[in-house]
């Protein structure tokens, strides 16, 4: 499990390359061994049959009554013992042998009768002779054994018997030094360990070449795709194209992947780019939207003086721009020391076209306020100023409204808009009731009715755009009017202007929590104050 | 902003469903006047499934308005909710739009 987790760490090529390494190793040293062991046993079988074929062919290459002829140390020549001995010599050296000997027993001694070597006279006691020498004897059958000579050393040796022609037994023996075989064996094996390690060796560097020819692409794909990311994309360089020569017409999977790599490179840079570049054309946007919101607010009417018209009128207005600029509007202005012109406005639709739309709408009521100084004739001559070319369909509704502060006397029109709230100074809230009348700029031609309202010291009118009526709740619910004219209704009954439009305001903020402000929150409240004594 | 549109002749019937707000106008506006383009210049707006109207929903019906006129034609709204009727009430839309109680109604003010 330990050796699983290590390997799942390494590198591909390693995962490659070490399974082939051990197989190698492991193939490499079965087939050392087991040809050794194969070579070894075909060594000694050779060994044994040269010995043994030797020890049989020895009697036919002696004169054929040659045994009958050994009787006594004497019965046989000097002359004729050195000739057979060179003639045994001779065909041991092409065998491949130490010794070659016939042993003649005589009162439990044993003398060498015939020999190979070139030291031994005939008729040489052999003193102490090999325990093989004696374990012939037992059944005379052909012994073949590895036996310690007290005088040669370990020999391995063939020992057989033959029979003369009266029946006499001889011992015929041929010997190899034991440490020549094993110098044939360990040659033998110094052969297959070095075929084996260079087998080995081959298989490893093939393989180690070829996990690197494998593995290559992968690491420089590898290498070039932390480039990229630590470069943040914008490596200008591309991958080397020699990664996938063929395109993606191969069957090289490596070449496939990098093929693919390199065109999301290619589509990757090109996102990013569109990305920098939208990105950048929304901040443009948005940057123009807020400057438009801005210029905007320029025209609006600043905070109302309460020291105006001896301060029998407070007035309060409040314009919360939902996140896109919108088209509210409100405007309030004294036309003389009696007369004050206030108006509310809600442009369709939302963004740049309505405030472009509401700035014009301000700059034409104000002068068509101070011409004309008729609610009912300033919507028409806005209407009509507005409706001619007007291609988009743009328009907006518009409440205006002239109070004389004297008596209280409200001349008014409504042009589309939503009826104000009327708040009694007993706190009884309704809406003010008006005729409808088109929208303005939507049709030339149209008129506009003319409408009255008499304020009573201590009313409040409240004016407001849909933005505070249809704000939404988490649930898609509209705060709607009912709730308005309920807070409007629970507000003490000598709350200022400016307490009244804070009231609503957190009440809608209160109702709409954490929903984003969709639309233009814009209030104008109006409350109408008794003469009194002015104050100090 | 979902639309049903089913056409004869030069009468295309037009039930639309949801709300005609600053998101749902300008799609509602494409469609029925492509209908229009397409030959179709009596145009019944059945209103019965819409739920509200904001002000650049008027103003895509001001811009329908004008569009069956300049091809000859005419435009009827029928089955409107209550809240939506305030607002054209309200906008003073009922005075340039004809407004129906029904489908039948309002296939007779097309004639």
């Amino acid at each position: 499990m330990k050796l699983l987790n290590w390997y799942r760490r390494q590198t591909v090529r390693r995962k490659i390359f070490l399974p082939f390494f051990a197989i190698t190793l492991l193939s490499s040293t079965l087939f050392t061994v087991y040809g050794f062991i194969q070579n070894v046993r075909a060594i000694e079988n050779e060994i044994d049959k040269r010995l043994l074929i030797a020890a049989l062919t020895m009697p036919q290459l002696l004169p054929t009554d040659y045994f009958d002829r050994v009787q006594n140390p004497d019965s046989i020549t000097e002359e004729e013992h050195w000739a057979n001995t060179r003639r045994l010599e001779l065909f041991l050296s092409n065998v491949g042998g130490t010794y070659l000997y016939a042993l003649h027993r005589e009162s439990n001694r044993y003398y060498f009768v015939a020999s190979a070597a070139l030291d031994t006279p005939y008729w040489t006691e052999y003193e102490k002779p090999a325990p093989n020498i004696y374990e012939v004897q037992k059944t005379w059958e052909v012994n073949i054994s590895t036996t310690p000579d007290p005088d040669y050393g370990l020999l391995r040796s063939v020992v057989m018997g033959h029979k003369d022609a009266a029946g006499r037994r001889f011992i015929v023996g041929a010997d190899i030094h034991a440490y020549e075989v094993e110098a044939l064996k360990r040659r033998a094996f110094l052969n297959f360990f070095l075929m084996g390690f260079a087998s080995f060796l081959l298989a490893v560097v093939f393989s180690y070449v070829a996990s690197y020819t494998i593995t290559q692409p992968l690491i420089r794909l590898s290498n070039f795709t932390r480039r990229l990311v630590e470069s943040d994309f914008s490596a200008a360089t591309r991958l080397d194209a020699a990664l996938f020569p063929d395109g993606n017409q191969t069957k090289a999977e490596t070449a496939i992947l990098a093929y693919d790599f390199d065109r999301m490179q290619a589509n990757l840079a090109e996102h990013i780019e569109q990305l920098k570049f939208t990105q950048s054309a929304r901040e443009r946007a948005e940057s123009e939207l807020r400057i438009a919101g801005q210029i905007q607010e320029t025209f609006l009417p600043g905070p109302f003086a309460p020291t105006e018209f001896g301060g029998r009128v407070q007035l309060q207005a409040i314009m919360k721009t939902a996140k896109q600029a919108g088209g509210d509007l409100f405007d309030y202005f004294a036309l003389d020391d009696a007369h004050l012109f206030f108006a509310i406005g809600d442009v369709s639709g939302k963004g740049m076209p309505a405030a472009m739309f509401m700035s014009a709408v301000v700059v034409l009521l104000r002068s068509a306020a101070k011409q004309w100084r008729e609610p009912a004739e300033i919507l028409r001559h806005v209407n009509d100023d507005l409706a001619i070319r007007n291609e988009s369909c743009t328009f907006v509704t518009l409440f205006a409204g002239i109070l004389d502060v004297r008596t209280g006397e409200t001349v008014f029109a409504n042009g589309g808009h939503n009826p104000p709230r009327l708040r009694t100074a007993a706190g009884a809230v309704a809406a003010v009731p008006t005729k409808t009348n088109m929208v303005v700029g939507a049709m030339d031609g149209r008129t506009f009715a003319r409408e009255t309202l008499a304020l009573r010291p201590g009313d409040t009118l409240v004016l407001y755009t849909d933005g505070v009526t249809e704000a939404f709740d988490e649930n898609d619910k509209l705060y709607g009017e009912e709730r308005m004219d309920r807070c409007l209704g629970a507000l003490p009954a000598e709350a200022s202007a400016a307490e009244v439009l804070q009231g609503v305001v957190a009440d809608v903020a209160a109702f709409a929590g954490a929903r984003e402000q969709s639309d233009d929150i814009t209030m104008l409240v109006l409350r109408y104050e008794p003469a009194g004594p002015k104050p100090s | 902003m979902e639309l049903t549109v089913d056409k004869q002749n030069h009468t295309a019937i037009v039930a639309a469903r949801g709300r005609l707000d600053a998101a749902g106008a300008p799609e509602f506006e494409t469609r029925c006047k492509a209908l229009v383009l397409e030959g179709a210049n009596r145009l019944l707006l059945d209103f019965a499934q819409v739920e509200y109207v904001s002000s650049a929903g008027l103003r895509s019906l001001l811009v329908l308005a004008k569009t069956v006129k300049s091809a000859g034609g005419a435009l009827a709204l029928c089955s409107l909710v209550p809240a939506v009727r305030d607002v054209m009430t309200i906008s003073g839309f009922d005075n340039i739009l004809p407004l129906a109680a029904n489908r039948a109604a309002a296939l007779e003010l097309l004639k």
